[in-house]
């Protein structure tokens, strides 16, 4: 009787999940089917997901890039930029979000007020004076614009959301291993660390994503076309007066999902490791 | 009651000599603390003080000038705040845009979120496909692509209007009407609700299993447990997540960017999009730092308002739950 | 320097941490551990040195690649076709001038100005730029620009077959020429060439706006498929430009700090715009939003008969359909001026901070007139304004771009001379022309309504 009932509840439970999931990823289908479309099909025959014949020329055509400047160099770039913003954003933000969770320092509400100010400040505002400093170290043209920040705690909302994440952590944890003759290091890499591990998974999902995806900075600072990034690539396929190559730039922008997803696909399971399993008695 | 603890924190380091008062000693052991402290945020100090403090400063020196990105800045007071104050309709325009905007699209979309990563923490197999699944749409984020998929769902001849029309509605263009574009940006923004989700999913699972063996020894049902165990604990992360997707509407710029320009008549008129629009087309960058400004005062009150209230409703393990 | 710094400091910071991270109780394994961690941060700094070794070597490789004395930065904006054949271009000029290298930058028109602009306030600008008519004031009030009069004047680039007419606008009223032309064009109506003849329809060039609309009619009338008629295009500023002129008015005053023309012209102008699209023979606001938006032409496909444009247009339209469309003059004014001028399509400056002006001036000659250089471009930023270019080219090129070589020379008889340059603050002007524009198509204001508060945004913005 009971497995009947929770049968049920299975189909029940799946399909919905299904069907949503449908719904939820139509978008992106419509835009991998239409990568593979011919171009007077892209638009004229939209509804339809099949494509009426199989063109692989867009993404062929799309990888070429620009004057001998192809996707590779971008993917390579991108790729590059964003391991490193990732690398840097996790060790910088876990530390400084422990420090702000976990001790008492002078001026401590202040300076959390300046963190969450410049989480509340637009970058278009902020962007000329920083691009001017940049340009003073003579960092234009490198990807140090993009890559320092991260590692100086630049990307204030992963602080905040290690904060929250740390402050849920038991405080008696911290306590036993001071007890233990740990000091306030020893804590953060042996505790707070290990149990912060989802947390810590979604940091490198979102900082990722953010930096894959962003279009300003690399705009600014990488003006040289081999250290391109595949936003840039992309938005180079577009143009209002000459007319936009839509092929190829549906083909480009599905592989540039790609290792998103594949990050996003390899990490999930990492999400699963709360404190119910990492052992706290 | 941390202080003793700290006594013993570090018996090598810190010597006692006899006598010391006890005040002293608890200046001394502040003044270490806050040493530490600082060492350990150093990281993010630096950057501050080195990257981000200058131009904040700079920022605000040129919302009192006539900055144009491309001559020097003269000084003229207040004037750009009090233009935007007194005499400038597509400031209350994009006002009143981007608050609607976050009044109906935060909460959708927390909701949406949570209740997703609830139906995904309920250890049934594939979950993790599904999760994949329903986080593929916050990938395509601020991807050009993203202006193209829309304008195909919510064009004149695109899916939703073939829908309407197999089922005998005659469809509109969802996009380019005044009334409808809005919601068509709305209706995107909840879509990518992955993020949130998973913040949610990360805190769901960082819940004790204990409690709920405990709750479920107290033979409470699945709505009690919810009350009294899952919404509590989730309530730190509910709190971030409202901040940050509260602060992120506010901010919301590259959907409207890519797909409608802020038109059709300016009803999707976002904030960041009109300052972004004064800054570098129009090239009135101390005008657009002035609004910069006041947007900062804007998000500020609510985020110190949404901060004052969490007392009353948020819940911190490490806090002994006060 | 400053690169070295912040390494050492990751690398310190990151050993020191490993140093102050011990645990009282001293076990091994934690030591392991901890210098485990110590040396992944090492790897850290490490990791991003290679990155940035990586960067390093590139732009060696670039520079060793040519063994170039100067290097020039050339900016431009376009789609991928531009951009591929200008890096063509490029490359021909770096085999005909070994001590010149080039470094393209290249984007799409909308972050070009973006970063053009962040540049200019770095004082970073390009050497070469590709500058738009409706910019050229502003780079140019703020001295961000060189005359290049001087280098004319040496014979580093060489004028001597370039025609006045294409240059005249780029030279401001002190004389100084801020900019050379990268092609010429007018603005113009693509016509469905297909569609006027199916309703024996011809519009012989000197039509009236009258006329047009009557032709509109007649195939709205005739016809039961989808028919919008007139295509504005988003370019109603620039059709009033024209209107204006046929007035014997225009839309900035001499002086560049306010409005000229008289509202009453204004008005007569958004009546037509706004009749017509409540008549059904111009596309609604929305509709033509979701063509251009979406990638697809009214004209291409046939629900537009006629549309406006800039003459080079009709290249890219051409390529996305089947049907034949062809070029016509504006409509004329019964009894006014002619309105039409010929006009840089766009146009290449040098910048005040480059200090390579001579190379830049030598790459700017190239583009305008050598001959295999032109072949290569195809004529995508306008007709070459070089007679000897365009002579060579003319002979070349068919389909539509011949049809804007032809349609240069038919629109000369009707032009007048041409206008000032937009002063600075042009964009923003244009702005409030479309939200009005788009406020009367949507009927939710009068044309009176409508002139009026576009007077009173655009005189607050020039002053």
């Amino acid at each position: 009787m009971k497995k009947q009932n929770s049968k049920i509840s299975d189909v029940i439970y799946y399909t919905f999940v299904a069907a949503f999931g449908f719904v939820m990823i139509y978008p992106i289908l419509w835009m991998i089917m239409s990568s593979l479309k011919p171009e007077v099909e892209i638009f004229g025959n939209a509804a339809s997901l099949v494509p009426g014949e199989f063109r692989w020329d867009n993404f062929s055509r799309g990888w070429e890039g620009f004057g001998g400047i192809g996707f590779d160099v971008y993917f390579r770039n991108s790729i590059i930029v964003t391991t490193l913003v990732v690398l840097g954003t996790v060790a910088s933000a876990s530390i400084v979000a422990y420090g702000f969770a976990r001790i008492n320092f002078k001026f401590k509400a202040l300076l959390f007020g300046c963190l969450m100010a410049t989480v509340m400040l637009p970058v278009q505002i902020t962007l000329i004076p920083q691009y001017i400093l940049f340009h003073n170290f003579g960092w234009v043209n490198t990807f140090y614009p993009l890559i320092v920040p991260a590692f100086l705690g630049g990307q204030p909302f992963f602080i905040f959301l290690l904060i929250q994440f740390i402050r849920g952590i038991p405080r008696e944890l911290d306590e036993a291993a001071t007890i233990d003759g740990c000091n306030k290091f020893g804590i953060f890499y042996k505790i707070i660390l290990p149990l912060l591990k989802p947390a810590l998974v979604t940091v490198v999902i979102f900082s990722f994503m953010w930096t894959w995806d962003d279009f300003l900075a690399p705009l600014i600072y990488l003006n040289n076309a081999g250290l391109h990034t595949v936003t840039l690539g992309l938005r180079n396929f577009m143009d209002a007066d000459a007319g936009t190559n839509w092929g190829a730039l549906l083909a480009m922008s599905s592989l540039s999902l790609l290792p998103q997803f594949i990050l996003f696909a390899f990490f999930q399971k990492y999400l699963v490791e709360g404190i119910a399993t990492t052992g706290i008695k | 009651m941390a202080k003793s603890h700290e006594e013993t924190a570090d018996p090598s380091i810190y010597v006692p000599s006899q006598d010391e008062d006890m005040l002293k000693k608890q200046k001394k052991k502040e003044w270490k603390e806050t040493l530490v402290g600082y060492a350990i945020i150093s990281p993010w100090l630096l950057g501050f003080f080195l990257l981000i403090l200058g131009p904040i400063l700079a920022s605000l020196y040129l919302s009192f000038t006539d900055y144009d990105l491309l001559s020097t800045p003269n000084w003229v007071g207040f004037d750009n705040y009090i233009n935007i104050l007194t005499s400038d309709p597509r400031f209350v325009q994009s006002l009143t845009v981007t608050l609607i905007f976050v009044f109906i699209s935060t909460p959708l979309k927390l909701i949406f979120a949570l209740g997703l990563a609830m139906l995904f923490n309920t250890g049934r197999k594939a979950t993790g496909f599904f999760t994949t699944i329903y986080y593929i749409p916050s990938i395509i984020g601020g991807s050009v692509a993203i202006a193209v998929v829309w304008r195909q769902l919510f064009g004149r001849n695109g899916a939703i209007n073939d829908i309407l029309n197999s089922l005998g509605l005659s469809g509109l263009n969802w996009i380019g009407n005044p009334d409808t574009a809005l919601s068509v940006l709305i209706i995107l923004i909840v879509w990518q609700f992955g993020s949130p989700m998973i913040i949610f999913l990360a805190g769901l699972r960082q819940i004790p299993g204990e409690l709920y063996e405990a709750a479920s020894v107290d033979g409470a049902n699945k709505v009690q447990t919810f009350i009294k165990i899952t919404l509590p604990m989730l309530t730190p992360v509910i709190f971030f997540n409202l901040i940050m997707q509260t602060i992120g509407g506010f901010m919301i710029f590259t959907q409207a960017y890519l797909i409608t320009q802020g038109g059709p008549m300016d009803s999707t008129l976002f904030y960041a999009l009109y300052l972004y629009e004064m800054a570098f087309e129009y090239l009135r960058m101390g005008y657009a730092s002035a609004l910069a400004w006041i947007l900062l005062v804007i998000i500020a009150l609510i985020t110190i308002i949404i901060f004052k209230t969490s007392s009353k409703w948020v819940f911190y393990e490490s806090e002994g739950g006060r | 320097m400053k690169r070295y710094k912040f390494k050492g400091l990751f690398i310190s910071s990151s050993l020191a941490v490993a140093l102050l991270a011990g645990c009282g109780g001293g076990d091994n394994d934690d030591t392991n551990a901890n210098a485990d961690t110590g040396n992944n941060a090492d790897n850290n700094a490490g990791a991003e040195n290679t990155g940035n070794n990586d960067a390093g070597e590139e732009n060696e490789a670039e520079a060793s690649d040519s063994d170039a004395e100067t290097t020039i930065r050339v900016a431009w904006w376009g789609g991928q076709e531009r951009h591929d054949m200008t890096i063509e271009a490029i490359e021909l000029f770096e085999e005909e001038h070994p001590d010149i290298s080039v470094e393209p930058e290249y984007t799409s028109w909308d972050g070009y100005w973006e970063r053009l602009s962040t540049q200019a306030a770095g004082s970073n600008l390009p050497d070469v730029i590709n500058m738009d008519n409706s910019r050229l004031m502003e780079y140019n009030s703020r001295d961000l620009i060189v005359d290049l009069q001087p280098m004319i004047d040496e014979g580093l680039i060489n004028m001597d077959d370039v025609e006045d007419v294409y240059q005249e606008i780029n030279v401001d009223e002190d004389g100084k020429v801020m900019a050379i032309s990268l092609g010429a064009n007018a603005l113009g109506i693509i016509e469905n060439e297909d569609l006027l003849e199916e309703h024996g329809i011809e519009l012989e060039p000197g039509y009236t706006y009258e006329e047009m609309m009557d032709a509109m009619h007649q195939i709205q009338d005739a016809t039961d498929e989808e028919f919008f008629g007139f295509d504005f295009a988003n370019a109603e500023f620039e059709m009033f430009f024209v209107y204006a002129r046929q007035h014997g008015q225009s839309v900035f005053n001499e002086a560049g700090d306010g409005l000229g023309y008289e509202d009453e012209v204004l008005v007569d102008f958004f009546d037509m715009v706004q009749s017509m699209v409540n008549e059904d023979i111009a596309a609604s606001h929305d509709i033509m939003m979701d063509y251009i938006d979406g990638g697809d032409s009214m004209l291409g496909e046939g629900s537009a008969a006629l549309g406006m444009a800039a003459s080079n247009q009709i290249i890219g339209a051409q390529q996305t359909t089947d049907m034949q469309l062809g070029l016509n003059v504006m409509p004329s004014v019964d009894g006014g001026q002619d309105g039409n001028w010929i006009r840089p399509s766009m146009s290449f400056s040098i910048s005040e901070n480059s200090e390579e002006q001579e190379a830049a001036a030598t790459f700017i000659d190239f583009f305008t007139n050598n001959l295999e250089a032109n072949e290569i471009l195809q004529a995508d930023r306008g007709v070459p304004v070089s007679s000897t270019v365009r002579e060579h080219l003319a002979d070349q090129v068919d389909g539509a771009i011949a049809e804007t070589f032809e349609y240069l020379e038919l629109v000369e008889n009707y032009t007048s001379p041409a206008d000032p340059l937009s002063p600075p603050g042009e964009a923003e002007v244009r702005g409030s022309f479309q939200r009005v524009v788009e406020a009367l198509k949507y009927d939710q204001v009068t044309p009176e309504e409508a002139a009026e508060q576009f007077r009173q945004e655009s005189e607050s913005m020039l002053q």
